[in-house]
C-alpha cells in the first residue's frame, strides 16, 4: 500500500510520456489522477491507522542489497503518516493551481511533478537509511527542472543555488551516517533506521558521534531551513513559479524536520542533549532574525520565505526543549505551517496573475478592488501570526509553553521573534489591503481558487479548534523522542 | 619450462585482441578499402566479442599463468570485462570515421586495450611495465589520429614527452625495488615487504618513484596536465576509450602494486601521499572545470576528479574498498560512455556536440537525448538512482572504514563543485533557445549534413548504421548505469573473494 | 664496492636526464633525455642483477630496451608530423593548446 502511494505517481509520470504534448487536456488529467490517487490511497490508510499505537505500521520490507545490510523498508508511524497526508494533499492542490498557470510545455512540468511527489512520498516512509537518501535525492532532480524551466527571471541562479546547497548538505550527511553505519562489527551493521538507532543509542559521547550527529544535522538544516543556512531560500522561493513554491514550503521543507525527528534525534539523543542548547540557540536566532529580515523587504514573495524560516525556527526550539509539550508544539508547527504557507504563497500567486506584479509598493487598496482575494489573504495573513483559534497559534503556544520547563526565561528571544512576525504581518496587509485603490477593476477570486482555498481554509480553522486528533497520532511517538531527549 | 597448453586460456583473450588487430591489418592488404571497409570493423568488433568470451569462462576460479607472470583471478578478470565493455563500446562509436587510415586505427585501438589487459593481470613488474608501454605506445597514436588535426598532434606530443617521463619514473622506482628485492615477482616483493623489520631507503624511494609514474597514468594532480590536452585533441572515440580503460588498467595495477609493496604495519606512512594526491585531484579536477566551455574537456578534468575518488578506495587496501573500486569504475564506463556516445550522435546528424553553447536548448529539440545525457551528468555528480550514487556510497565506505578523513573532506567539496559544473551544461540543455540562434543553428546543420553525406558515399558506412550503434551504446549505458545504481546487490555479491 | 659506483652513475644520469627534460625545448632533446633516463634505470638493473646474481635484471634491461626502441619510433614519428607542416621544432611554440 505504502509503495503504491510512492511509486504511483511515478507510474502515471511514465504513462505519461507516451502521450503526445498536443493533448494537454488529457496530460492535465492524468496529473490529476496521479496525484488524487495516492490522497485517497492515504485516507485509506489514515482510516486503518490504529492510533495511540507507538509501533511502525503498514510495514513493507524486502531484501535489497542484502552484503551491506541495505533493505527495502518501508513503514509509518504518528511522525511519517501525518507528512504523507500533507504530501499527498499538497500535491493535487498544486496540480490544480498550475492549470492555467504553467502554459508552456505542460507536459514535461506534470511528468517532473509527479516525480517529485514520489521523491517526496518516499521520504516520508522510507525506513532504511539508503533507500531514505535515494528518495531525499531524487526529490533534486525535478525541483531543480521545476524551478530552471518555469522560474522568473533569475531561475538559473535559483535553482542551482537551490541544488547545491541542498546536494553538499545531503553528501555531509550521508558521510556521518556511513560513520555511525561502520561503528558496529560486520554482523549487526544494517541502514535500517530503526534497528540501527536501536544500536547507536547506546554508543558513548565521543567525536565521532558528535560528528555523526552533526554531519546529519547540518544535512537536514539545509532542507528545514535554519537560520546559518536559509539563503537559497528565499531565491528558490521568489524565482520558482507558485505551485512550486506552495510544494517547497508545504512539503520540501518538512523533509529536513521530519528527518531530524526520525533519524539525527532518535539516533544520537545522547549527542543531542549536550549540544540542545546550541540547537535552541539557532532556532530562536533563526526566528529573531527571520522576522526582521521579513520586515525590511520589498517583494511579497521574500516576506512570505522569510515568514516560513522564521516558523521553522518554533521546529527547532520545540526540538531543542524535548519535552512533550514543546516536541508537538514543534512537530504540529511544521504541519500548521505546511497548511498556511502553501496557501500564503497561492495568495501572491493571485494577486500576480491580476497585477503581474509581487512589489509591495505596487500593489495597494486590494481590498476595495478584490475583495474575495484579499478576505483569503488576510486570513492567511492571520492564520500565519498565530492568531488564536487557528492552527498556527496551537503550534506556537505549545511550543513556547513546552520550552519554558528547559529553557527558562530565555524563551523570551522567540517572544519576541513572535511579536515582530505579528507586526511584519500588519504591516504587510496594511501595504497590500489598505490605502488608495492602485488598480481600477481586476476579476476577482475564480471558482478553482476557491476550490484550492476552501480544503486548505477548513483544515488551518480545524486544527486551530480542535487539534486533538493530530496530537493523539503523535503522541507515541512523541513520548518515545521525549523520553530520549530528557534522557533517563 | 611453462607449458604453453597449460597457460593458453588464460592467454586466450590476450591472443583474440592481438590476432583481432592483425586480422584487420590483413584485410587492408587483401581487399580494397571500398570493399573491405566494412570487413575491418566487423573483425575488430569480433576480436573483442571473442575475448570477452574467452573471459567468461575463467570468472570460476583463480588461476595464474607463466610462472606468476599473469594472474587471472577475479579481480583481474572483472577489470577485463570492464576494458572489453569499453573497447567494444569506443568500436561501435568508432563507426563514423570514413578516412581510409581506419584499419590501423582499429587495430591500435586493440592493441590498446590488450595492453590494458595485460597491465590488469599484471603479476609481476616486467609486465606491469610492458603492458603500460603496450597501452600507451598504443595511445600516443591513437591522440594523434585526426588528420591534418594540429591541436591533435600537439596533444599527442606532449602526452607522448609526459608520458615517457613518467615511464622513466616508474622503471627507476621498478629498479630499485628489484635491487632491495632481489625479485621482481609481486610475490616476492610481499614476503620482503612483509618480512623485513626495516626497509631501506632504497626500497622506500623505489615505491615513491613507481607511484608517481601510476599517477601519472591516473592522470593525477600534480601529473594531470596532458590529460585536457589528450581528451580534447583525440577522436571522440578514443577519448572515450582512455577515459576509461586507461583509468581501470592502471587502477588494477596500481591496486595489485600496493598490496604487495606495502607492509600492513606501515600503510598510512605509504598511502598518505598519495591521500593528498588523490584530495588535490578532486579539487582541482573541480575548479578548473569550471571555466571550460568544451564538454570534452570538462569531461577530462572531471576524470581527474574521479581518478581522485578512486583512491578512496585504497585505504587500509582491503578487499571491500579494492571491489569498491572495480563497482565504481563499472559505473563510470556506464556514465562516461553514455556521455561521448551521445556527443558522436550529435556529430552524426549535424550538431557541434562539443561545446557547451552548442547544447543550448538541446531538451527542446531531441528530448530524449538530452534526459538520457543529463541523467548521465547527474550521475557523475553522484545522485540517485543511478551508479554515480551507488559506486560514491562504496567508496565513502571504504574512506570511512579506513579512517580517510582527508578524501572524505575533499570528496564533500569536489561534488559540490564539480555538480555546480554538471549542472551548468544541463541548464545549457534546459535553456530556450533563442529564436534567430536556434535559425542559424539549424542553417549549420543543414550545410553540414549534406557535406558529411558526401564523405560517407566515397568510404565509410550508412549514415542510419552509425546512429544506430551509438545510440545503441547511449541506450546500453544509460540501462547499466540504472540498473548497478538501483539494483547493485548481484554485482557486489559477485566482488567479494577478488583476490586470489 | 664496484656496484656502488654504478649505481651512483645511475642516479646521476637519471637526474640529468630528468633536468634536461624540464629544461631543454627542443622535443628531439627531450627524447633523447628521456632515453637517458630510461637508460639509467636500465644500468640500475643490471647493476642489482650482478649483486643478486639472478637474471630478471638483465631480463628486464632487455625488455626496457627493446620498448625504448618502439617509444623512439613513435615519438620521431610524432616530431615529423609536426615539422613537417613547421619550420622549425621548438615546445614552446607547441601553444595551439591551453595550459
Amino acid at each position: 500500500m505504502l509503495s503504491l502511494i510512492v511509486f504511483f505517481p511515478l507510474a502515471v509520470a511514465v504513462a505519461m510520456l507516451l502521450v503526445p504534448r498536443t493533448q494537454e487536456k488529457l496530460i492535465k488529467g492524468l496529473a490529476l489522477v496521479g496525484t488524487l490517487v495516492p490522497l485517497a490511497l492515504t485516507l485509506v490508510l489514515l482510516s486503518r491507522f490504529e492510533v495511540g499505537s507507538g509501533a511502525i505500521q503498514f510495514q513493507e520490507k524486502f531484501v535489497w542489497i542484502p552484503s551491506l545490510g541495505i533493505q527495502y523498508h518501508m513503514g509509518v508511524d504518528g511522525w511519517g503518516i501525518t507528512m504523507l497526508a500533507l504530501s499527498t494533499l499538497l500535491f493535487p492542490l498544486a496540480v490544480l493551481a498550475s492549470f492555467g498557470y504553467i502554459e508552456h510545455r505542460v507536459k514535461d512540468y506534470f511528468v517532473l511533478l509527479l516525480i517529485l511527489e514520489t521523491g517526496t512520498n518516499g521520504v516520508f516512509t522510507a525506513l532504511d537509511f539508503v533507500l531514505f537518501y535515494v528518495f531525499w535525492e531524487i526529490v533534486l532532480l525535478p525541483m531543480y527542472f521545476l524551478i530552471g524551466i518555469w522560474g522568473g527571471p533569475r531561475r538559473e541562479y535559483a535553482a542551482i543555488k537551490f541544488f547545491l546547497y541542498t546536494l553538499i548538505g545531503s553528501v555531509i550527511m550521508l558521510v556521518g551516517a556511513l560513520a555511525l553505519y561502520l561503528q558496529f562489527p560486520a554482523g549487526q551493521r544494517t541502514f535500517d533506521l530503526i534497528e540501527l538507532a536501536k544500536l547507536t543509542q547506546g554508543l558513548p559521547v565521543n567525536a565521532l558521534t558528535t560528528f555523526a550527529f552533526f554531519a546529519l544535522l547540518l544535512g537536514f538544516a539545509v532542507k528545514v531551513p535554519a537560520f546559518p543556512f536559509h539563503t537559497w531560500l528565499p531565491d528558490a522561493h521568489v524565482e520558482a513559479p507558485t505551485p512550486i513554491s506552495m510544494l517547497l514550503a508545504g512539503i520540501l521543507l518538512k523533509m529536513g524536520t521530519y528527518a531530524m525527528v526520525r533519524i539525527s534525534h532518535p539516533m544520537l539523543p545522547q549527542v543531542a542533549r549536550q549540544w540542545a542548547w546550541l540547537i535552541a540557540v539557532v532556532g530562536i536566532i533563526g526566528i529573531v532574525y527571520a522576522a526582521f529580515a521579513a520586515m525590511a523587504q520589498k517583494d511579497f514573495k521574500k516576506v512570505v520565505a522569510y515568514s516560513s524560516v522564521a516558523h521553522m525556527g518554533f521546529f527547532l526550539l520545540g526540538l531543542a526543549a524535548g519535552t512533550p509539550e514543546a516536541l508537538a508544539g514543534g512537530y504540529f508547527e511544521t504541519i500548521a505551517h505546511g497548511l498556511i504557507s502553501p496557501l500564503f504563497f497561492f495568495v501572491v500567486g493571485m494577486y500576480y496573475e491580476r497585477t503581474h506584479t509581487r512589489e509591495l509598493e505596487k500593489l495597494g487598496g486590494m481590498f476595495l478592488t478584490v475583495p474575495a482575494v484579499s478576505f483569503v489573504m488576510a486570513f492567511t495573513a492571520f492564520a500565519n501570526l498565530g492568531l488564536p483559534g487557528l492552527a498556527g497559534f496551537i503550534a506556537e503556544f505549545f511550543t513556547l509553553v513546552g520550552s519554558y520547563q528547559t529553557w527558562g526565561l530565555w524563551i523570551l528571544g522567540a517572544g519576541l521573534g513572535m511579536v515582530i512576525i505579528a507586526a511584519f504581518h500588519l504591516i504587510l496587509m496594511r501595504q497590500v489591503l489598505m490605502g488608495e485603490k492602485k488598480y481600477e477593476s481586476l476579476p476577482d477570486i475564480t471558482p478553482k481558487e476557491i476550490t484550492i482555498f476552501a480544503p486548505l481554509a477548513a483544515l488551518i480553522v480545524l486544527f486551530g479548534v480542535y487539534p486533538a486528533p493530530v496530537f493523539k497520532v503523535l503522541d507515541p511517538g512523541i513520548k518515545v523522542l521525549s523520553a530520549l531527549l530528557l534522557g533517563g | 619450462m611453462p607449458n604453453f597448453a597449460e597457460n593458453l586460456p588464460v592467454l586466450a583473450p590476450l591472443l583474440a585482441l592481438a590476432v583481432g588487430a592483425l586480422g584487420v591489418l590483413v584485410l587492408d592488404l587483401v581487399l580494397p578499402a571500398r570493399r573491405g571497409y566494412g570487413w575491418w570493423f566487423a573483425v575488430a568488433l569480433a576480436g573483442v566479442a571473442l575475448a570477452a568470451l574467452y573471459t567468461l569462462p575463467l570468472l570460476g576460479g583463480n588461476r595464474t599463468a607463466f610462472g606468476g607472470a599473469l594472474v587471472a583471478d577475479r579481480f583481474g578478470l572483472f577489470f577485463w570485462l570492464v576494458i572489453l565493455a569499453a573497447a567494444g563500446a569506443s568500436l561501435l562509436l568508432s563507426l563514423s570515421r570514413s578516412e581510409e587510415d581506419a584499419s590501423g586505427y582499429l587495430a591500435l585501438l586493440l592493441w590498446a586495450a590488450m595492453g590494458m589487459a595485460v597491465l590488469a593481470a599484471a603479476g609481476n613488474l616486467m609486465v606491469v611495465f610492458l603492458g603500460l608501454e603496450i597501452l600507451s605506445l598504443a595511445l600516443y597514436v591513437l591522440v594523434a589520429f585526426a588528420p591534418g588535426n594540429r591541436i591533435a598532434w600537439e596533444a599527442a606530443l606532449k602526452y607522448f614527452l609526459l608520458g615517457a617521463v613518467a615511464a622513466g619514473f616508474l622503471l627507476f622506482g621498478f629498479a630499485l625495488i628489484y635491487g632491495a628485492v632481489g625479485g621482481v615477482g609481486f610475490d616476492q616483493i610481499a614476503d620482503y615487504a612483509r618480512g623485513t623489520a626495516e626497509l631501506p631507503r632504497i626500497y622506500k624511494l623505489g615505491v615513491g618513484l613507481s607511484l608517481t609514474g601510476f599517477a601519472f597514468k591516473l592522470a593525477l594532480v600534480p601529473f594531470h596536465v596532458w590529460a585536457p590536452d589528450a581528451y580534447e585533441g583525440a577522436p571522440t572515440p578514443v577519448t572515450a576509450f582512455m577515459s576509461v580503460g586507461t583509468k581501470a588498467a592502471a587502477f588494477a595495477a596500481m591496486a595489485r602494486f600496493l598490496v604487495a609493496a606495502v607492509p600492513p604495519q606501515a600503510q598510512t606512512a605509504y598511502l598518505l601521499p598519495l591521500g593528498v594526491l588523490a584530495a588535490l585531484s578532486m579539487l582541482v579536477g573541480a575548479l578548473a572545470a569550471i571555466r571550460q566551455e568544451n564538454l570534452k574537456r570538462i569531461l577530462a578534468y572531471s576524470g581527474i576528479s574521479h581518478a581522485g575518488y578512486l583512491i578512496m578506495a585504497l585505504p587500509g587496501l582491503t578487499e571491500e574498498g579494492l571491489g569498491a573500486g572495480l563497482f565504481y569504475l563499472a559505473g563510470y564506463l556506464c556514465m562516461n560512455m553514455a556521455l561521448f556516445a551521445g556527443m558522436v550522435y550529435l556529430r552524426q546528424v549535424g550538431e557541434d556536440g562539443e561545446s557547451v553553447a552548442s547544447y543550448t536548448g538541446l531538451l527542446y529539440r531531441r528530448p530524449a537525448l538530452a534526459g538520457a545525457l543529463a541523467l548521465a551528468l547527474f550521475a557523475l555528480a553522484g545522485l540517485p538512482p543511478t551508479v554515480g550514487f551507488t559506486g560514491k556510497f562504496l567508496l565513502a565506505l571504504a574512506a570511512i572504514r579506513g579512517e580517510a578523513w582527508l578524501l572524505l573532506g575533499a570528496l564533500i567539496l569536489a561534488t559540490g563543485v564539480s555538480a555546480y559544473v554538471y549542472l551548468r551544461v544541463v541548464a545549457a540543455m534546459a535553456r530556450q533557445p533563442e529564436k534567430v540562434r536556434r535559425s542559424a543553428a539549424a542553417e549549420v546543420a543543414a550545410a553540414a549534413a549534406p557535406a558529411a553525406g558526401e564523405g560517407a558515399a566515397a568510404l565509410g558506412l550508412p549514415d542510419g548504421l552509425i546512429r544506430g550503434a551509438a545510440g545503441a551504446v547511449l541506450v546500453l549505458a544509460v540501462a547499466g548505469m540504472l540498473l548497478l545504481g538501483v539494483l547493485p546487490g548481484r554485482v557486489l555479491a559477485a566482488l567479494t573473494g577478488l583476490l586470489g | 664496492m664496484v656496484e656502488n659506483g654504478y649505481l651512483a652513475l645511475a642516479a646521476v644520469l637519471f637526474a640529468l636526464g630528468g633536468v634536461g627534460v624540464l629544461l631543454r625545448r627542443s622535443p628531439l632533446i627531450s627524447l633523447m633525455c628521456v632515453e637517458l633516463m630510461w637508460n639509467a634505470a636500465n644500468l640500475a638493473f643490471v647493476t642489482f642483477a650482478r649483486m643478486h646474481g639472478n637474471m630478471d635484471g638483465q631480463v628486464f634491461a632487455f625488455l626496457t630496451i627493446t620498448v625504448a626502441a618502439a617509444e623512439a619510433a613513435i615519438g620521431l614519428a610524432l616530431i615529423v608530423l609536426l615539422f613537417r607542416r613547421r619550420e622549425h621544432v621548438d615546445v614552446d611554440d607547441v601553444h595551439s593548446l591551453r595550459g
